[in-house]
């Protein structure tokens, strides 16, 4: 129905929480942040933790400084990888607390060739602080095409029938803690949303980009 | 006769000269950094130590190594949002020299350490969000030539960074204000921006005889929440909590809560396709009719977690501060606090001050409170 937000998680129980997999730099031995996942004291979930952009002396890791929760893939009977289809929406809609700092935004669209893998679109989730909940609608014609967290010259729309993950991640370069409380997740169709791509897909001269 | 010569030079040296000139000096590698002596840190003083480097030889030997150590040195010198000083850095490489000449130069990365260095210079000026001008496109132009990568590179930020640097709806300037209590004051207009209504007072905790701590309060509540909190069931107790942060870029600062009784939230389970029993329509107010202003049911403050009355930082985050909090509100226009119970979820004493990055602005906050 227009104008009315169809939720893809609602973060209310344990069962929900489990759906998303929590990762921070750490994990990976490439530096010092934590994060988690939790039921917050308003019964919605909370993703917080601590923020380190300290750089392990391993000589090789240059930066750091990242914290990110993620779907998990979503299946079909026996395991079978299967995809969000949003194809009907073109709105992203997240009810969220947060603490004053910007969060990114990631959605993961499946390809076929290994070099797609770490295709992520991109957006800036801003969060106002302090007690209030505020509603973030984002088209999704906005978000950033990146590949490994580098935006790329040659950008494209998202496949919407292919959406595989969705994430949101922190790493403002502020260390510190960081708390985000989400109530919910979801989709909208605006039908006074006209834009397909937000950026500019016109041909360039040769050999100086997308090379 | 040459292996006369040869015998009286190996004689005429003593025999253990070389090993006992090692011996005697430090064994330890050396490096000269220029930026190391320099005892006041600042843009001057960095943008010297760039004109010396200019000025010391014509090749300017060793400018990509000059350059990283420079890059590592901006945040001491204070200069890492500075364009000047990135400019200056830029300036340091040869013009000309770099520009390939034929179509395999270009291809095949001409000058690949120079080219590195210079797009790791760009991507610093990227991570410290500062923005280069067409100055700084024409300068890399002449220096590395259209094909160069630090051109693309260069392309790339003026085209993705004017879209994202004033995509926030909650902006702040460009240079936050040194002064915490300035600071507490943006922070607390942006949380309380849900209700436009809202008036930001600044108390001094003076004006309680009580109170031990003499510092100052922002104190944020609208005319709306002046009313919630005058509604207050008289049985149940207010809730002081916290201390939260909000984070304005990187300075932090913590703010509390007063937090009223849950109110139920309101339901309208009517069903809008039953046509069985139709309402008149409504009139239009002062012509038509008698209709009053249609009753808002919840207000922005009313969440499920609790009413939120006030917000407010002080300048100590200290109990002592926030019970002078609630005296001063009760003061300027909530005479209902005197009845009412206020509970102080406050953990523990918080530190003796705002959590801040910055140690200046702490050390500037201590004198203020003495």
């Amino acid at each position: 129905m227009l104008r009315e937000t169809d939720l893809l998680w609602c973060f209310n129980k344990q069962s929900v929480l489990d759906k998303f997999v929590t990762t921070s730099d750490s994990d990976h031995n490439e530096g010092f942040s934590t994060c988690n996942l939790e039921i917050s004291k308003a019964g919605r979930g909370l993703f917080h933790g601590t923020l380190d952009t300290r750089v392990p002396k391993d000589g090789r890791i240059k930066k750091a400084g990242y914290c990110s929760m993620r779907s998990q893939r979503i299946r079909k009977s026996f395991k079978r990888d299967a995809t969000y289809d949003w194809t009907l929406y073109n709105t992203m809609v997240l009810k969220v607390r947060g603490d004053g700092r910007s969060y990114l935004l990631n959605i993961s669209c499946e390809g076929y060739h290994d070099i797609t893998w770490n295709d992520i679109y991109h957006y800036v989730l801003f969060t106002r602080g302090g007690p209030y909940w505020q509603i973030s609608k984002i088209p999704i014609s906005k978000f950033v095409f990146g590949s490994k967290g580098r935006l790329q010259d040659k950008q494209t729309r998202m496949r919407l029938d292919k959406v595989t993950h969705f994430g949101i991640a922190c790493g403002d370069k502020i260390p510190g803690k960081f708390n985000l409380e989400i109530e919910y997740i979801g989709l909208e169709f605006d039908p006074n949303h006209e834009e397909e791509f937000a950026y500019e897909m016109y041909k360039t001269e040769k050999y100086i980009v997308g090379v | 006769m040459a292996t006369k010569i040869l015998r009286t030079f190996l004689r005429s040296k003593p025999s253990n000269y070389i090993t006992k000139r090692y011996e005697s000096k430090e064994k330890s590698l050396i490096t000269y950094d220029p930026f190391w002596n320099k005892s006041k840190k600042d843009k001057s003083s960095y943008l010297e130590v760039i004109k010396m480097f200019e000025g010391r030889d014509i090749r300017r030997r060793g400018h990509v190594e000059f350059i990283y150590a420079a890059l590592k040195q901006m945040d001491e010198f204070g200069v890492k949002k500075d364009l000047e000083a990135y400019k200056a850095l830029i300036d340091v490489l040869p013009k000309g020299k770099f520009i390939p000449t034929n179509i395999f130069q270009a291809e095949f990365m001409h000058y690949p350490k120079q080219q590195q260095c210079a797009v790791d210079l760009l991507e610093q000026m990227e991570d410290n969000g500062v923005i280069p001008d067409t100055e700084m496109e024409q300068m890399l132009l002449n220096i590395f030539g259209r094909r160069g990568i630090p051109l693309r590179k260069f392309w790339r930020m003026m085209y993705w960074m004017p879209k994202f640097k004033n995509l926030s709806p909650w902006l702040l300037p460009e240079k936050l204000p040194d002064n915490t209590l300035d600071l507490a004051k943006m922070a607390i207009q942006r949380i309380m921006s849900v209700d436009p209504t809202v008036k930001i007072n600044i108390y001094q905790t003076e004006e309680i005889e009580a109170s031990i701590d003499k510092t100052w309060i922002v104190s944020g509540q609208s005319e709306t929440q002046k009313s919630l909190l005058a509604e207050q069931n008289q049985k149940q107790p207010l809730v002081v909590k916290g201390p939260f942060d909000v984070y304005m870029r990187d300075q932090v600062v913590t703010y509390f809560t007063l937090i009223g009784e849950i109110r139920p939230e309101h339901k309208d389970n009517r069903d809008i396709d039953d046509v069985s029993n139709i309402d008149n329509p409504p009139g239009i107010p002062g012509y038509i009719g008698s209709t009053a202003i249609p009753t808002i049911y919840n207000t922005v403050h009313e969440q499920d977690d609790g009413t939120i009355v006030a917000i407010c930082a002080t300048g100590t985050s200290s109990r002592d501060s926030l019970l002078s909090w609630i005296r001063l509100l009760e003061k300027y226009g909530n005479p209902s606090l005197s009845e009412l119970a206020v509970i102080f979820t406050l953990t523990s004493p918080s530190s003796s001050d705002m959590i801040t990055q910055d140690s200046q602005v702490t050390v500037d906050d201590e004198k203020r409170a003495e």
